[in-house]
Formats: C-alpha cells, sequence, structure tokens
C-alpha cells in the first residue's frame, strides 16, 4: 500500500500557502502584477484588474511594456538591468494605458522576486494611479502662478499710483501754497485719477475675494434691460468717458428678472474693457435683444480685437493677454473673470466674438424667468433657474 | 550752430506709457528748470530722442508697443543716440530686467514710486550739474 499520507499532507501544506499567497496579492490596495523575467505578466490582483479595467484573462501573457508605451524600449532595458542587478529599481513615473485605450498617470516600483535558492522568478510591479494626485498638484501650481501674476500686476500698478501721490505732493509741499490755479487743478485732478486707480483696484479685488468665497448673492428684481444700458452709459461719462456710445435698444422696453447692480456692473465692465482698448474717436455699440427665452446684451468695439489663444482665456482671473506686464491699460485683470461669475451667477453665458472688419462683440445672456407678484412663487421660480445652473443664490 | 546745453536748460526726454506719470514728470522737471520732451510711447520716443537731442533719457521699463528694454537696444544702435545717458524707470523689482539693462549700458535704475528729488539729483548727477540741496521732502 502506497503511504500517501506525506504526499496528501504536502499537498495541503502547498495548498494553504497558495492560499495566503493569494489573500496577501489580493488584499494589496495598489496594483500589483507578476512577470517573468521578459516582463510577460503572469499574474496580477484585483486592484490591477479595476484600475485597467480588464479581466485576468485578457491580461496574463501579455507584455508590460504593451501597458505602459510611454517609456521607450532604452528606458525599459535599464529598468529591467536595475531590477536583475539591483533586486529593484527606483520609483518612476508613468502614463498607462487602460484596456478601453484611455491613459492614466501611475507611479511604479519594480522588484526582483526570487524563488528558495535565490534564482530570480520574475519581477513584482507595484503600481499606483496618481491621476487625481497630478490634477490636483496641476490645479495647485496654477494657483500659484495666478497668485504670482496677481501679486506681480497689483504691485507694479499700485507703484505707479503711489508714484502719483508721492510726485504731486512733492510738487504741493514745495511750492509754499504759491501756486497758480491751473498748476493747482491739474495736481488735484490727477491725484482725484490716481486714487480711482487705487480704488478700482481695491473694488476688483474685493469682487473677487467675494466670489471666491461663493458670497455672489443676486438680488433679483424685475428690471428694464434698456435703462440699465442707459445707466451704464452714465455712469462711462460720470467717469470722464467722452467716446461716441452708439445705443440701439430698439423698442423693446421689455423687464427681466435680474440683480441689477450686477447686470450695470458687468455692462460697465465691458465699456470699460471697450474704452480702454478701443483708438480714439471710434464708437462702441451697446444693444440688447430678446433670443428665445434669454435676453443677450451686446457690447461691441473696433478696437484691436483679440487674439485666438485669448479668446477662451480672457474671462479667466489676473489674464491680460500673453505678457501681464505690458499691457496698453489700467487694472489687474479680474474685470472680466468678475463679469463672467456675475453672469453666471444668474444662470447665463458670457463670450466674445471678433467682428468683421475689426474689433471685437462681447456678448452676455440671461435667460428670463417669469416675473411673479406673489413673493413666495417668484422666490421658488428664481431657486429654479439657479438649480439649473448649478449655482448656489 | 551748437546746441551746448550750459547755452540752454538740460533736456530731458520722458518715455512712459502712463499718461499720469508723463504729465507729472514733466511738472517736476521743469520746476527744477529742466527743459522737457514727453513721449507715450516707445516708438515716439525713439523718434524724440533721434530728433530732440535730449541730454538725458528717462525711461519706463515696460510699455506695451516698444517695451524698455527694446527702446535701450535701439538707442544703442543708433549713432545720434548711442551715448545719451538712460535712466531706466519701472515698477518691478526683478533681475531678469536689471541685468540685461546693465549690459546695454544705463545711467541708473530708479523703482517706482521714488523720491522727486533724488530722481531730479540723479538726473543732475548723469548731466553733470551739481547735485541740489536737499529740501527735505520726498
Amino acid at each position: 500500500m502506497e503511504d500517501r499520507s506525506i504526499s496528501v499532507a504536502a499537498e495541503g501544506e502547498s495548498g494553504e500557502a497558495e492560499g495566503k499567497y493569494r489573500g496577501l496579492f489580493d488584499s494589496i490596495k495598489d496594483g500589483a502584477v507578476m512577470t517573468d523575467t521578459n516582463g510577460v505578466i503572469l499574474d496580477c490582483n484585483q486592484a490591477c484588474l479595476d484600475t485597467l479595467r480588464c479581466t485576468k484573462e485578457e491580461i496574463k501573457g501579455v507584455k508590460c511594456a504593451r501597458i505602459v508605451p510611454s517609456l521607450s524600449p532604452t528606458r525599459i532595458h535599464e529598468i529591467g538591468r536595475q531590477v536583475q542587478t539591483g533586486g529593484s529599481a527606483d520609483e518612476f513615473e508613468v502614463e498607462a494605458l487602460r484596456k478601453d485605450r484611455t491613459v492614466f498617470s501611475a507611479t511604479v516600483k519594480c522588484c526582483l522576486a526570487r524563488d528558495e535558492l535565490g534564482l530570480p522568478l520574475g519581477i513584482w510591479v507595484i503600481f499606483q494611479d496618481i491621476t487625481e494626485r497630478k490634477t490636483a498638484r496641476k490645479s495647485v501650481e496654477k494657483q500659484k502662478e495666478e497668485l504670482q501674476r496677481l501679486i506681480d500686476v497689483a504691485a507694479y500698478e499700485l507703484r505707479q499710483l503711489a508714484t502719483v501721490f508721492k510726485g504731486y505732493s512733492y510738487l504741493l509741499m514745495e511750492s509754499g501754497g504759491e501756486i497758480d490755479a491751473e498748476s493747482f487743478m491739474e495736481a488735484i485732478s490727477s491725484i482725484d485719477e490716481a486714487a480711482s486707480g487705487v480704488t478700482h483696484i481695491v473694488n476688483e479685488l474685493d469682487d473677487t475675494s467675494r466670489i471666491e468665497r461663493g458670497q455672489l448673492n443676486p438680488v433679483d428684481k424685475e428690471v428694464y434691460p434698456h435703462k440699465l444700458i442707459r445707466r451704464a452709459v452714465e455712469e462711462m461719462r460720470v467717469k470722464g468717458c467722452d467716446r461716441d456710445f452708439v445705443l440701439s435698444t430698439y423698442a423693446d422696453e421689455s423687464s427681466l428678472v435680474a440683480d441689477p447692480e450686477a447686470i450695470k456692473q458687468v455692462l460697465t465692465i465691458l465699456l470699460e474693457n471697450a474704452d480702454k482698448f478701443s483708438p480714439d474717436k471710434t464708437p462702441i455699440s451697446i444693444w440688447h435683444v430678446r433670443r428665445g427665452a434669454e435676453t443677450v446684451f451686446h457690447v461691441a468695439d473696433r478696437g484691436q480685437g483679440i487674439f485666438d489663444e485669448d479668446l477662451e482665456l480672457i474671462f479667466e482671473r489676473f489674464y491680460q493677454g500673453k505678457d501681464a506686464m505690458r499691457r496698453p491699460t489700467r487694472g489687474i485683470g479680474l474685470g472680466l473673470y468678475i463679469a463672467k461669475k456675475m453672469v453666471e451667477a444668474h444662470g447665463g453665458w458670457i463670450k466674445v466674438e471678433l467682428r468683421e472688419n475689426g474689433g471685437s462683440d462681447f456678448s452676455f445672456g440671461i435667460p428670463e424667468i417669469e416675473w411673479k407678484s406673489n413673493p413666495a412663487e417668484q422666490e421658488n421660480s428664481i431657486q429654479g433657474r439657479y438649480m439649473e445652473a448649478g449655482v448656489s443664490a | 550752430m551748437f546746441d551746448r546745453m550750459e547755452e540752454r536748460k538740460p533736456r530731458v526726454l520722458v518715455i512712459d506709457d502712463d499718461r499720469l506719470i508723463v504729465v507729472l514728470m514733466g511738472a517736476i522737471l521743469e520746476r527744477n528748470d529742466f527743459e522737457v520732451l514727453e513721449a507715450t510711447s516707445g516708438k515716439q520716443g525713439l523718434e524724440l530722442a533721434k530728433t530732440g537731442s535730449p541730454d538725458v533719457i528717462l525711461l519706463d521699463l515696460f510699455m506695451p508697443d516698444t517695451d524698455g528694454l527694446e527702446v535701450l537696444r535701439r538707442l544703442r544702435m543708433e549713432p545720434e543716440t548711442w551715448k545719451t545717458p538712460v535712466i531706466l524707470l519701472t515698477g518691478v523689482t526683478d533681475d531678469r530686467y536689471t541685468s540685461e539693462s546693465e549690459t546695454l549700458g544705463t545711467a541708473g535704475y530708479i523703482v517706482k514710486p521714488f523720491s522727486p528729488t533724488l530722481l531730479v539729483n540723479k538726473i543732475m548727477e548723469t548731466c553733470g550739474i551739481k547735485e541740489k540741496e536737499p529740501i527735505g521732502i520726498g
């Protein structure tokens, strides 16, 4: 009779070891792959399958190099050499392919697996999907760049304005009170203009701060677009703008529900922008039109136009064109960003298009909601618009 | 006829795209007996530098069309202006700009906001005129 007890016991121990190995392998939360010494995949854990979105049958027998096309053959060879000679390779980053051909970023560690005699058995490859972490890192870097740009531009603008205050203080004090009226008025006027510049910067920063804290709370009322346009133009006149404004409000005296101060501010920002970037004497056109279920406002100029690469970026924070320091006008680049946020707080949109024969046409649309005499019904109607836009009111 | 500085007021060309700054500099310099030429762009400044024979140029570093460094490069290429002293004005403290301007040759570098008295004294020093006594302001 054969003594099978030893072989049965050995089989039992082998199965137990296999079970422990399997349990350990599958418990690793990162993706884990076992390859042969040529990089062909022999086994992998569930985390690997979940990341690559494939089955074990689909990945077994595949060369690792096919999953990381971003690695050159030279680099793969170098990693293999590190593993074979040193037992492991330094952690590295790759762009890897899932089964559905989508790409994800990963960090990878490799180490040599040896048998009980110390001979190379295969290679362990442990990888971690860092796509989200990388995206977050890029976002942080972008915010740092934006903050640096804001600081540089704001510091520059404030230095310019401080120069005016300092210079005219010197002139007025040195005159000892003996200054002709014309020079005095020129000095006061320049100081006033510089003070307006500082106020403008402070207001832009304050508005941006409210936006970042989610404190843009539109106060909706029934408003008349043609009146808002007139108020915005009057504000430009009060600020000393003597350019021709062409108002084309047609005979449309319809109303819409919106925050009048916010809409007027958006119009003023666009008018100031058009005034800054247009040659003297060229007119600026401003009009509104009802289009379907929204009211669309337009501010169009015959200025220098906008570079194609700026069309999307122009509404971003602090963006003032390719080189923010070399800009033709005062400001720290927050106006259009603020305008965009105010329009979006109403569930609307804003864009810019180039005009035929030169210039830009800035337009924004405000979706219409019915003005209801019952305050409770009105509130529901407003909340509905904001919820559709995903904006808190 | 010779147009010598001893026979006329020292002539300063101010090149700055900010109209407020240009007018202010004009007022400060005229009060201190300088003749002032004003330019609100690099292109205009280059033209006036050639035709106006300034004794010294005050040049803003950041301008939209032709920036200060480019203006300085062109001034150093023209026979009429390659020796004219240039004092740079800027609202930016950035080593990248100071090092190139030093290579091109400047008479100094002043950061805004500046003391008008120190500016006047710097111009006078550049023109070889005795410095004013400090006024006590600025």
